[in-house]
């Protein structure tokens, strides 16, 4: 086999194996958005391209809106498009600085289905860097509702348009999610007097990662990190 | 290398166009518009009127009858007993000369509308040059021929003696630079076209051919006849090169239909659009355009009319994706009859081909998320879907949409007005609260209304408790009251309002921002 022939060999093998497990390519190209989750804290947490990640914060003033915040800034830091569908029409857009609003789509929402329904054409379309889905404000009989497929269907929109999905939920849901984290902080009247980067340093949250090559075993997640 | 494009008798052949089957047999166009005459047998009553006109265009055969162009219409009919009389027709003649227009600009984008029944077209830089003359004049005629129309064709190295050679030519007459007075010198000289007292005097004089006139010394002749006659020597001889008068398609892309029938759903509609942007779309590829915006007017059997008015983010003339975007826009559209015209029209652009800036990538694809905020504004509402924007008040919860990243998908579409004021511009306090301390807040929309309690406090009375509504508990610790006002300078638009952080314990324990205004209540959000 002569050195060129051998090259051809290496090329053709890789196309196959980013074929066969396209999970695992996707994970490479990830490095390149390192930034953002540096700017949103989330570090270290296996997020790669494609992948749908489940903030649940069980409660009111859990830290999950700053998070939201530190997601949409990483990404408006990056220079990237994102869209931000709020379930639940609560965003206010005071939050971000001036010259942040023209990076975000903000779809202003109804409810948990349009929100779904949103967050899945802007999968599809896939122009924007990541769908942040913000069902916080919902209540959870209302998310329940919904069918488990809309989140595998979901799922299978991100992978597809290499577009990371964060879903901002009040309880465990989003059974596709290749990401879980779960807010752990619980904020009193003290914070009304810190500023907001003091207050993201303190962030803590419980990571669950699906285990990966588990199979197809749902559920099958292992606790990752734990901050704070 | 120009070639020019002659409709011989172009009258009677416009007439003669829309009359498929009655060709034959000598005809005669008289003078003045009017109702065509249907030869002697069909004038009847008409005849006194008719045979008052003077005739201005014969076909061959009439012309072999010994009828010419300024006889009456009685000297015609004497003169040739079954000669079909006809009137002209302004509709027909321009009919015939946008159909001898477009058939040229299928070949060159420059040409020239040279006179009624002939058109010049500048070959240079087409698969016709150098020497495609003849190939040309070949096509151009079958193309002609298709839309019943006979034409001859010249080509020469300049536009005149094109024109000369294609009112020689039967049908087809090329020639070339070194070759030109021998092709075009035995021609009468009427073709050029003189002045008729200019054209007497040469009479007189024994000249009769163009070459025969091309022999006059230039000298004696400007002397004799003025410098008129040295211009007209010039042209025939190919020493004057005039440019060419192009002609330009009118830059307006539409297309309209009127229906005999009712349309009620969305599929016929559509059908019809499709076939009606696949013309205006190719109307704009010959003109290299491209449509920055679609108007679609659509009237309905009760005798309504709805525009619409469609922005195409990335200028294209690519009718799948044109079509894409109306279908996005129509499948949201219910009327309450049915459809009976359509009419598209294209807005005229230019294709974006600019280099993207290094740092912002822009969009991939911004049709296709023109389309997706379209549909996703079909789901929510228009105003529900664009960049957040504050409006420009002291007033809490004013925010709005604006345009989703602008036109071409760049970032800082910014608005107009008071929405794009730059934040020089805005009020300090709102600048403060871009910087704001504590948690970001998540709003109730509309606010949630609460029963409270009150207590006395250090500094007066505080809320103590809300004891009803979906949000109750103890208030553990509160801030305030933070007072806001604005507006009062406009009569009724004022507005007060008493704002409080507090801390509430409980099954639903959190930050949360609570109201007074108008005396009532309300949660307005949830620190988080």
């Amino acid at each position: 086999m002569n050195r060129k022939n051998g090259a051809d060999h290496v090329i053709a093998l890789r196309a196959l194996m980013e074929e066969k497990f396209p999970e695992a390519h996707r994970r490479m190209a990830s490095a390149g958005r390192a930034g953002v989750c540096a700017a949103a804290g989330l570090e270290g947490l296996g997020i790669v391209e494609g992948s749908v990640v489940e903030i649940v914060a069980r409660g009111p003033s859990r830290g999950a809106g700053l998070l939201l915040l530190r997601v949409l800034e990483g990404w408006i830091r990056e220079r990237r498009r994102v869209a931000l569908v709020d379930g639940r029409d609560g965003f206010d857009a005071a939050n971000l600085a001036e010259e942040d609003r023209d990076w975000v789509l903000w779809v202003r929402c109804r409810g948990a289905e349009q929100a779904v329904q949103a967050a899945d054409l802007l999968l599809r379309d896939g122009n924007l860097e990541a769908v942040v889905l913000d069902l916080q404000l919902n209540p959870e009989r209302e998310l329940r509702r919904l069918p488990s497929s809309v989140w595998h269907r979901l799922r299978a929109l991100a992978e597809a348009s290499g577009r990371t999905l964060f879903g901002f939920t009040p309880c465990r849901l989003i059974g596709s999610a290749a990401v879980r984290v779960e807010m752990e902080s619980r904020y009193t009247a003290a914070v009304f007097d810190l500023p907001r980067e003091t207050l993201g340093r303190e962030l803590r949250f419980e990571v669950f990662r699906r285990r990966w090559g588990g199979g197809s075993g749902m559920g099958a997640e292992e606790r990752a990190v734990l901050f704070g | 290398m120009y070639a020019a494009v002659v409709i011989p008798c172009p009258l009677v052949q416009s007439l003669e166009r829309v009359a498929a089957g009655r060709r034959s047999g000598p005809v005669g166009v008289l003078a003045g518009t009017g109702a065509a005459a249907r030869g002697r047998g069909g004038r009847g009553g008409k005849g006194g009127e008719m045979g008052a006109g003077v005739i201005v265009e014969v076909n061959a055969e009439a012309r072999a009858c010994g009828v010419v162009p300024g006889m009456t219409a009685t000297q015609g009919e004497a003169r040739c007993p079954g000669l079909r009389l006809e009137r002209r027709c302004s509709g027909l003649e321009e009919e015939m000369q946008r159909i001898l227009l477009e058939s040229v600009s299928g070949f060159s984008r420059d040409y020239e509308s040279t006179s009624f029944g002939a058109a010049t077209v500048d070959l240079f830089g087409t698969r016709f040059a150098p020497a495609g003359g003849e190939r040309f004049a070949r096509r151009c005629i079958e193309r002609l021929r298709q839309e019943s129309l006979w034409a001859c064709v010249g080509s020469a190295p300049d536009p005149d003696r094109a024109l000369l050679a294609a009112r020689a030519a039967a049908p087809v007459l090329c020639v070339s630079e070194g070759r030109s007075r021998e092709a075009l010198g035995g021609l009468p000289l009427q073709i050029l076209e003189p002045e008729a007292a200019m054209l007497e005097v040469l009479r007189l004089w024994g000249v009769r051919t163009v070459g025969a006139f091309l022999d006059l010394p230039r000298a004696e002749l400007v002397a004799r006849l003025g410098l008129e006659a040295a211009h007209l020597q010039d042209r025939a001889a190919g020493k004057r090169r005039r440019l060419l008068r192009l002609h330009r398609v009118p830059e307006q892309f539409s297309a309209a239909l009127e229906l005999d029938y009712e349309i009620e759903q969305l599929e016929p509609l559509l059908f019809l659009l499709r076939r009606m942007l696949e013309t205006v779309c190719a109307r704009l590829e010959a003109v290299y355009a491209a449509a920055s915006g679609l108007i679609l007017r659509l009237g309905f059997a009760d005798r309504k009319t709805e525009t619409m008015e469609l922005r195409i983010p990335d200028p294209s003339r690519e009718a799948g994706l044109l079509f894409g975007i109306l279908h996005t826009r129509l499948e949201s559209f219910r009327a309450a009859s049915p459809v009976v015209s359509l009419e598209l029209e294209a807005l005229l652009g230019q294709a974006v081909c600019e280099q993207r800036d290094l740092f912002d990538p822009g969009l991939r694809d911004p049709n296709r998320f023109a389309g997706t905020v379209g549909r996703l504004e079909a789901l929510l509402g228009g105003q529900s879907v664009g960049i957040p924007r504050l409006r420009f008040t002291h007033r809490p919860d004013a925010v709005e949409t604006g345009p989703p990243f602008g036109n071409g998908g760049n970032g800082g579409s910014g608005g107009d007005g008071e929405k794009g004021r730059s934040a020089e511009g805005w009020p300090e306090a709102r600048r403060c609260l871009e910087r704001a301390l504590g948690l970001p807040l998540r709003r109730f929309r509309p606010p949630l209304t609460v029963q409270t309690v009150l207590r006395r406090g250090e500094a007066g009375e505080e809320p103590g408790e809300l004891v009803s509504g979906e949000i109750a508990g103890l208030v553990l610790c509160s801030r305030g009251p933070y007072r806001l006002s604005g507006d009062w300078w406009e009569k009724g638009g004022e507005w007060e309002r008493e704002e409080w952080d507090v801390e509430i314990g409980g099954d639903q324990a959190g930050l949360y921002r609570l109201v007074r205004e108008r005396g009532c209540w309300l949660l307005d959000g949830v620190y988080g």
